[in-house]
Order: structure tokens, then sequence, then C-alpha cells
């Protein structure tokens, strides 16, 4: 293998920071191509209710904080922005949050997976649900 | 069982963990000996992957910078030139320091004076005659280790520290001598040392000055001179 | 700019230290954990030795007198800044007016806070560390108290690309600790190379030393730390002259209880020596309570090395993503 999996990780981050869209490395009879999305949804809202807080880096998620015990669970009321994870990219820690106060009702991936950009992390029951959630360009 | 003060038959370099080397110098303690550790410490310090430099007592410690020194290759190197570097006079400063030995100020005079079976006036003639050499840095900024006693007053120093006044304190200890820094306003009274105060040179110099450039006033290689003001009872 | 509401005794503000004055009888100080304070200038994207501050104990409050980017890592304080718990090892905008709370860490010893920009206090001999002994360095050569204001060295301004903000995973995490064969775990595996007078040790002091748990005693402080455990005794009770010392040298004096010095450690000694703790192992040293235990493992020179490289690189690559953390604003033209 080209790069390993960790690597790549962080090379995506590189990417994604130097604004470089995609990306071919040969090596023998191997090549490797990343590419990123052109855009990256943080929390979407489904058909149902619940809103889902998806991924938006790649690397390994932590539900709370690798460092600390965690203290969240199902039912536990979250307020908007707080930072409710975390997503780990070699060494850098990129905050998972809470797009609005609500409760969480599912931890849809287990921590300590890897995740991509939109991998759905957790679902929670947003308090007021606006009609939207997903973040747009106003017009 | 007490061997006695360790002296090496050859030079050593030891690691001194990760990013120091220790060179013990062979032979006893000694002038010649130390003014080569002052010359080769001179021309380490300006070494690839040296970052600092400190003479001990009959030893030099080369720190090194982790990332960038081979500890091995440099070990060899001090090895190779220790015996090339002479020995020889530096030219350095002389200072004089006016002493009241005995009374308050020097209150252990009369302990050291029976310990010696000399009489007081005896031990301050032989401590004030000898000229002093700072050696090596001491562990704070100051005067340093100064060489130079006469063994006549080798005095072990105690097991149990005592309170002594702190202000230009004049006392010896084992096979050295020491003169303390001006007190410091707001400073402490008193300090526990495992020394013998034997007098006071209330006029002594700031060693290190951090208003001064440089804030140092001796160098490794200077004299001090001990006057005799007065001797108290 | 930061004022310090509340402070205990013993925080002061520390860089990497000061090198090239030991002829003159002073040491390095600096941060005692070199690898928090590296890590937490690296989210900033300040210099490595940048000077920030050093909690030792416990709780300090402190007010952002203007928008300041911080970072606090090392021990997990439990940092609250206007109630709201931030993660450990965690940097953040604060805007003025916001209050941080630290609060004494459950695990570790010592949290360190760093601003954009570093901590602006005079450089002496070098380095704004703080030399508490001699007075010198740091905020006029004496711990933090309560009303004293700190400003920041100008920085490029940014923006974080989180309003959350981002941080690293933290160096008890990152860096692998040596193996040993009889530690337990919550025990500190401290890597160490034999010094000058290893040989002098008898056999049963030798096994003694790698191979006993080492007690951190309340004696304990910037300037070393004292063990408590049983006594070490050499064969040969030769006197030693004063030599040069650097912080992870382990003395073992007369009593035979080991004590390892530390960033504030005296510069000379007469003590044996036997062994010293490599310098990537110093941060572990750092987080190490009174109570907790210690146990030492040989290392090689190599081995040694190779730490300092993972240091190195666990550092760089933080730097490196963090940067693209933080977006750099253009100053508006007049």
């Amino acid at each position: 293998m080209i790069l390993a999996t960790n690597d790549i990780a962080e090379l995506i981050e590189h990417m994604r920071g130097l604004g470089v869209a995609e990306i071919e490395i040969a090596g023998g009879d191997e090549m490797l191509r990343v590419a990123l999305p052109e855009a990256v949804e943080q929390s979407v809202r489904t058909a149902s209710g619940p809103a889902i807080i998806a991924a938006a880096a790649c690397g390994i998620f932590f539900l709370g904080h690798p460092a600390r015990e965690v203290t969240l669970s199902i039912g536990t009321r979250l307020e908007a922005g707080e930072v409710v994870g975390v997503i780990a990219t070699g060494p850098l820690l990129q905050p998972v949050s809470a797009p609005a106060a609500g409760t969480l009702t599912r931890v849809l991936c287990e921590p300590g997976q890897r995740v991509d950009f939109g991998t759905p992390l957790l679902a929670f029951a947003p308090l007021d649900p606006p009609p939207d959630l997903r973040k747009r360009k106003d017009a | 069982m007490n061997s006695g003060i360790v002296v090496l038959a050859e030079p050593r370099v030891s690691l001194c963990g990760s990013a120091a080397l220790l060179l013990d110098a062979e032979g006893p303690l000694a002038l010649p000996t130390q003014e080569r550790i002052w010359r080769l410490s001179n021309r380490v310090r300006s070494w690839d992957g040296v970052i600092d430099v400190q003479p001990g007592m009959n030893s030099l410690l080369v720190l090194l910078d982790p990332h960038h020194a081979d500890p091995a290759e440099l070990s060899a190197r001090l090895l190779e030139m220790w015996p090339t570097v002479e020995a020889g006079r530096v030219a350095g400063r002389l200072l004089e320091v006016g002493v009241v030995y005995g009374g308050e100020g020097g209150q252990d005079l009369a302990d050291v004076a029976a310990h010696h079976r000399l009489g007081p006036e005896t031990v301050v003639a032989l401590h004030a005659a000898a000229e002093y050499v700072v050696f090596a840095p001491g562990v704070s900024p100051g005067f340093g280790y100064l060489f130079g006693l006469d063994p006549r007053l080798f005095t072990p120093r105690r097991k149990v520290p005592v309170m002594r006044v702190v202000g230009g304190s004049v006392s010896i200890g084992g096979g050295q001598a020491n003169l303390g820094k001006p007190s410091v306003e707001g400073g402490p009274a008193m300090q526990p040392t495992g020394w013998y105060t034997i007098g006071r040179a209330s006029d002594v110099p700031i060693p290190f000055d951090l208003a001064k450039d440089p804030p140092n006033l001796l160098s490794l290689g200077d004299r001090i001179r001990f006057r005799v003001d007065r001797i108290e009872k | 700019m930061i004022e310090i509401l509340e402070t205990q005794p013993l925080n002061s503000i520390q860089d990497l230290g000061r090198l090239g004055w030991r002829c003159h009888g002073i040491g390095r100080s600096g941060a005692m954990d070199r690898v928090a304070l590296a890590a937490a200038n690296a989210l900033l994207g300040n210099e490595e030795g940048a000077a920030g501050i050093e909690f030792q104990l416990f709780p300090a409050r402190l007010r952002f007198r203007a928008d300041t980017v911080f970072a606090i890592t090392g021990a997990d304080c439990a940092p609250r800044l206007d109630g709201h718990l931030l993660p450990p090892w965690w940097a953040m905008a604060a805007r003025e007016g916001q209050e941080l709370v630290l609060s004494p860490p459950r695990r570790g010893l010592r949290s360190y806070l760093a601003v954009a920009g570093g901590i602006d206090v005079p450089l002496v001999l070098g380095s704004r560390s703080t030399q508490m002994r001699d007075g010198f360095g740091g905020l006029g050569g004496r711990a933090l108290a309560a009303g004293d204001g700190l400003a920041a060295l100008p920085a490029a301004p940014f923006t974080m690309r989180d309003r959350a903000g981002h941080g690293a995973l933290p160096a008890s995490q990152s860096l692998a600790a040596a193996a040993h064969d009889t530690a337990r775990a919550g025990e500190i595996v401290l890597r160490v190379i034999g010094a000058a007078e290893y040989g002098q040790f008898d056999e049963v002091s030798r096994n003694t030393f790698w191979n006993a748990p080492w007690k951190v005693t309340s004696q304990s402080n910037r300037q070393g730390c004292r063990l408590a455990g049983n006594a070490l005794r050499r064969t040969e009770l030769v006197e030693m002259r004063s030599h040069g010392i650097v912080p992870g040298v382990i003395q073992v004096p007369p009593s035979g209880e080991p004590i390892i010095q530390l960033a504030d450690g005296n510069s000379a000694g007469g003590y044996p020596k036997i062994g010293v703790v490599i310098e990537a192992d110093l941060w572990r040293i750092a987080q190490a309570a009174p109570g907790n235990v210690l146990r030492f493992v040989s290392c090689t020179l190599e081995e040694a090395h190779a730490a300092e490289r993972e240091i190195v690189s666990y550092l760089l690559r933080l730097r490196r993503l963090a940067d693209y953390c933080r977006f750099p604003v253009s100053e508006q033209a007049a």
C-alpha cells in the first residue's frame, strides 16, 4: 500500500487546508487517488424528524474526548455549539458540535471508528426544530 | 567505609543522560588541570551541537543539542583534544575584599580554630594569606567555588546544616572556601549551610548584576584575596 | 491581555528556558512539561518557545481583557470559559470579558496556558522563564498574584476555522511510554541512561533501582523530585567533587533515597549519580503528583534519540495540521 490509512487521513487534511481538490500518487504498480468532495455538510435533517450530526473531517471519531470519561449518553441535553465529540486526524482533534440545542437520541458511529466526510455520527432531537438545518448559502 | 575523594588515573567521559557529556579529569584537584579545563571549555563551546559548557571541580559538563549532536562522536573528540590542551595562567581580575573575622559575622571561627588546635589569629592568617581562584560556578550566580584554601584549614562539612547570617559571609567547608554575595533587600536574613562561617565581608560587591553588561563581575580563573580588617571575639 | 483574578502560589510564566549561562550557575528553568507548552504553542501557531503560564496549584481564575485566542494543555484542569467546559488540550477564541476557571486536575499535576503571540514580559538572559529562587525572569522574578495583568506579544490576527475550537491528542496518548516488567497500571515509567557512578552501587541496590516502585514524596517541586523507597547503597563511599548536573540527573544522597533534579534544580552537585532520566521523558515527571509511583527502565542512547524524534514529529505534525484551523485575517487598508 502506498500510504497507510492514518496517513491518508492526514493527507486529506493537508489537501483541505491547502485547497487541493485532487491528488494522485503513483508508486511502483500502485496508484492512489484522493479526491475531496466539493462541500461537506455537517448536519442533516432527516424526513422523520431527528437531526444527524455527520463527520466534517476524516479521522477517528471519539464521543466526548479520548482523554476524558464519556459522560454523554442517550437523553443527554446538548447546548447549541457544544462539543460532543472529536475527530482525530493524526495528532489534531477537530470538534464535532451540536448545531442546535437538543437531546442526544442515538450514537450512530462506534467510537474509535474511522470516519469519512459525511459519515453519520450522532442523532439528536432538536429542541425547536427549524424547517431545514442544512447549512446553506444565502441567495 | 570512606575511601576519600575520588582520583582518576585516566580521564573519563561519561554520558550524563541523552544530551550531555561529563569529562572527569585525571589526577587530583589542581590549578594546572583546572586551567586546562577552562581552556578546553572555551574551545568546546563553539563546537557544532554544543549548547553550553560548565566547568566543575576537575571536570567539564558539555550540554548538547539533543537533535543535532552525536554524543559518541563528541565524546571521542573530547578525549582526543583533552591531552593536548595546555595549562598556564589565564589572564584575569583580582578582587580584594575586607573581612571582619570572628564575632557575630564569623561565629564559627572559634570552633574551626579548636578543631585544628590553632589559635583564631592563626586561622585568620592562614585564610587571608591565600589567593583564591574562581574554579567553577556555584549553584546560583555568585563567586563560585574558590580554590586555594590552605590544607591546614580543611574542615569536613557539617552533616546537619545550621542557620547562618546571609550577606558577604566568608566560610570554609571541606577543601573549599566560599564568599557569599550581598544580602538582598527583602530576602532572608539567614540561610541553612553545611559550611563554617569565619567572617563577614560587609562591602562585598554584587557578583552578578542583571543591570550590567556583562552581568558577571568575575569569570572563571579570576582571583579573590581577603584583607583582614579586624578580628573580633 | 489577561487579568489574574485568583491564583494559588507557585504559578509562573515559563517558556522553554535559558541556555548558555551555566558558567554563572544559571540553569535552564522553563516549563516542567516542555511538550505540553510546545503543543499549546503549536495549536496557536506561536513560536515553539513562546512564553505561557505554568499552573502548578489550582484553582485559578482569570479574565480576558481583550479578544484572545488561547490554548490549554498539560494536566486536565477542566477549563471552563464563562462556565462552559472545554475539552483538554484545546485551543479556543475568548471574547473580551470572558472568564476562565481552571480546577485541580484529577490526574497529572501541571497545566499550561498559551495565548496567541505569547506572553509579553521582558527577556532576561535570553528567556522569559521565571527563576523564582534567584528572583529574575518572568513577571519580575516571582510567581503570579491576583491582580496581575499580562499582555500578549503582537501576533498576526486570525479567525478560527471552527468556532468550537480545535485541539491536540494529548501527549500521554500520542507518545508511547516505555514498557516495564513489573510496573502496574497508572505507574509512570521513565527511561534512564546509567550515569558515571552507576557501577559504585552494590548489586542489590542496582536491582532495587530498576525493579522497585519509587514513590513521589510531597517534598517535590520545580527543583527536584524526592523519592521514597529502599535506600540505595554504594560498595565504596568515595567522596565526589562538585560537578555540573542537568535536569533528569538522579542523585543518591547519604540517605540512599534518590532525588531527580528538575527544571529549577541545582546546576552543580556533589552527590553520586546513579542514572539520568532521558530528556524525552522529563515531561512525565512533571505530571507525577505526590503519591504517584515511578519506575525506571534502562535505555540506550539510540532509544533516547528515537524518543526525542517522536516528540519532534508529534509537535511538527500537530503544528502543520493546526495551521489549517486558523484563517489569517488581512488588515483592511486604512
